[in-house]
Order: C-alpha cells, then structure tokens, then sequence
C-alpha cells in the first residue's frame, strides 16, 4: 500500500510528463525505428533514434496510439536513455523488463510496451548495417492492460 | 488555392491555441470571446479543407507538439496574437475565402491587443490539483487526472478523425452524423479542458498521426469507437459515483447518459454502411 506522500510524488510526476511530454513526435532523419504493439486491444508505440559519431543517442522521439500512462512511460524511458550508447541502453531496458512485476499490471503493460518498441529500433539498426532497407520490426508485449480497480 | 496545405497547417495550430487559449481564462466575458474566435477558426480550417479538396491539393492534420503556459490573461492574448500573426502570414487574399479570414483575423488581434493590458492572473497551469475551494482524495484525484488527460485527448482526436472522415464520404446523413458527434466531442473537449485549467493541469492534447485520422474502414472505426463509448461510459458513472463533489456528480451522470445517444447514431452510421455495401 503506498503511503499518501508517495501517491502525491507520483501524481506530480505523472502530471508533469503528461503537460509536458519529453520527446513526443517523430524524426524525420532516423538511424532506426521500432513498434511495440499490445496484441489484446491494438495500442501501440513508435520509437525512433538517431545516433552521434560517437555512437551517442542524440535524438530520440516517440508516439503512441495509447493511453496517458503510456505517454508517460515512453517521456521517462526516452529521457532516460537518451545520451547513452546503445550497450548501455540495452542494459537499462532489461533493468526495465525485470522491474514490470513489480509495477501495478495496467502500469506493467504501458512500460513494456515502451521498451519492446525500444529493443525493435535496436533490432532495426542492427538490421540496416547489412540492409539499408530493412523491415520495421513489431515487437508484442506479454502483460495484459488491465482495467484499474479502483480502491 | 496556393500553398494550400502550409495555410491548413498554419490554420490548424492556430485553431488549437485559441482554443486553449480561451480554456486558460476564468469564466468571464474573454472566455467566451476568445471561445467564438477559436470556433470561426474552426470554421476557416474547415473551408479551407474544402478548398484543397476541389483543388486536389494534398493536406494534413498533423502538427508540431505544442506547449502552452501562461500567468495572466495578458500572456494568453500574446500567445493568441502571435498564433494569428503567423496565420495572417501565411493567408493570401486571392479570393474570397482569404480575404474573409484575413479580415476575421484583423478584428482578432484588435481584440487581442485591448486584452494584453489585463493582467489578471491565470491559475490553469500553476498545478494546484485543487478544485477552486476544493481538494479531493488522492485515489479520486489520480482517477480523475487520468480520465481528464486521457479524455482530452481522445475528444480531439475524435474532431480530427470525424472532420477527415467527412471528406471521404458520400451520405448525406452519414455527414450529418458525423457532424453532431464533432460538435459534442467539442462541448465533451471544453468541459474537460475547463476542468483541468480549474485543478492547474491544462494542456494541449498530443498530436494525431495520420495513421491514426486516416481511416481504412469507417465500420471497424465505428464498431471499436461503440466499444470505446461503453468504456467511457463506465468510466464516468464510476466517477461519479465515487466523487465527493455535488456539481462534478452531476456532470460526469450528464457524459455518462450523452454517450448513449452517441452509441445510436453511430450504429445508425453503420446501418447505413450495411446498406450500402449489399446494395452494391
């Protein structure tokens, strides 16, 4: 059960994402590009990243066909990995995949359907060094977005 | 008409900003004005969809990301300002239908400038989450946040997915349809927005992609968009069940109850959709 403090911090967070989405759009200049799609009701996400020369995430954008908790998901995530390489943002994609359990299962969902989309991008650049033209790969999660309870 | 689809987008970013322009005020006679202007803007957007239509000039709803914050109402009439500055750059006066927007514009920016000396102050984004007076339970108050924000932006998509849709059909009451549902998702859109300037949260919706306007099949849209109704629904009642706040109640049973006329003229549309295609 969380405290009333902690609900307050998470509102907060929740409604600053929300007013002001951290690299919502899209690029129009990509190294790579990614779904992640929920199989049950057709949300989805879009990622797209561009890379410095140093192989820095320098540019990353996201839309989403889904609801405001995925928006915010995808804000934090795209914050979060953006300025690392992409080995480091592998890594902290897993750190994310391992966390969904802990999360409430409708929250579970939007985080993982942001990261699939990630780890499809990270696929689609891998894909591109030997085919410039490669498929956009889809990634599907495996939580369902269940409907709140409320209490 | 020339650079049809630059003054579409011009118009539609400056649709939007008026619009929220006049969710950021208090209830006062602003408001309302900065309000009807948004609409006349709506109108303009949709004229001069009309226009690259007939002229086969190709046109999109997207937009950039926008971020609206103000202190005063005087900050809210320098944004409207520079939004209609812009448009009235990029609007000819070629023919009728820009010399009328050019004109609307004109008295727009007059009024602008008599509202940029009212400094009064504008609480829709100081994020207070109160209610005017009133504070709620924080598990009513996360309940609430996600509907607003969740529902804001679905009342808009809504307006886009509708206005698009009108273009590609041929029934007559299937446009009519279409229509009453653009103008409640337009009351549903400023209800919402209007509460959520009152708790400090107001913000513009996020864009809509074409893959999401562009609709291949109007009866799966509907048939998903029917589902979409009975969440909503469910969502309000529950709301309002829960509420500890006798207008708010009242509001969320009068959403609840306008989705079920929603419902019928959807399943009308796509009784006429039915009829259509076994007539072919």
């Amino acid at each position: 059960m969380l405290e009333n403090e902690e609900i307050d911090e998470m509102m907060e967070l929740y409604v600053d994402h929300m007013v002001n989405p951290r690299n919502y759009g899209r690029l129009e200049v990509y190294d790579a590009m990614g779904l992640g799609k929920n199989p049950d009701n057709g949300e989805s996400v879009i990622v797209y990243f561009r890379l410095d020369d140093k192989g820095i995430i320098d540019e990353i954008a996201f839309q989403v066909k889904a609801c405001s908790t995925t928006v915010v998901s995808g804000s934090i995530f795209t914050e979060t990995v953006k300025g690392v390489d992409l080995e480091e943002a592998l890594v902290l994609s897993n750190i994310m995949l391992d966390k969904l359990d802990e999360l409430p299962p409708e929250d579970a969902a939007c985080s993982e359907i942001v990261t699939m989309a990630f780890l499809a991008a990270l696929e689609h650049y891998e894909a591109r060094k030997s085919d410039p033209d490669a498929m956009v790969p889809t990634k599907f999660i495996e939580k369902t977005c269940e409907v709140k309870e409320d209490a | 008409m020339h650079n049809g689809a630059k003054k579409f987008n011009v118009l539609h970013e400056t649709w939007v900003k008026v619009l929220f322009g006049s969710f950021a005020l208090d209830h006062s006679t602003a408001q309302e004005q900065l309000y009807d202007f948004s609409e006349i803007l709506y109108r303009h957007l949709r004229w001069v969809e009309n226009a690259c239509v007939n002229a086969e000039v190709a046109y999109s709803y997207e937009r950039e990301q926008l971020q609206i914050s103000a202190r005063s109402v005087s900050d809210v009439a320098q944004w409207c300002s520079e939004a209609l500055l812009e448009l009235q750059s990029v609007m000819g006066d070629e023919d009728a239908l820009e010399q009328r927007v050019q004109q609307d514009i004109d008295y727009m920016l007059y009024a602008m400038e008599k509202l940029k000396a009212d400094s009064t102050a504008v609480v829709a984004f100081d994020r207070s989450l109160r209610y005017g007076a009133d504070e709620f339970k924080p598990e009513t108050l996360n309940t609430l946040l996600h509907f607003l924000f969740d529902e804001s932006y679905k009342e808009y998509e809504l307006i886009v997915i509708y206005s698009y849709a009108q273009r590609q059909i041929d029934d007559q009451r299937v446009f009519e349809i279409f229509q009453i549902l653009i103008d409640e998702s337009k009351f549903h859109l400023k209800s919402f927005a209007r509460m959520m300037a009152k708790l400090g949260i107001l913000s513009i919706p996020r864009f809509i992609t074409k893959e999401i306007y562009e609709i291949d099949s109007l009866t799966d849209f509907l048939l998903a968009g029917i589902d979409e109704e009975l969440a909503a629904k469910e969502e309000c009642r529950a709301i309002a069940a829960k509420i500890d706040h006798d207008e708010l109640r009242h509001f969320f049973d009068l959403i609840n109850y306008q989705e079920n006329y929603h419902i019928a003229l959807m399943e009308e549309a796509l009784e006429r959709f039915r009829d259509q295609s076994s007539d072919k």
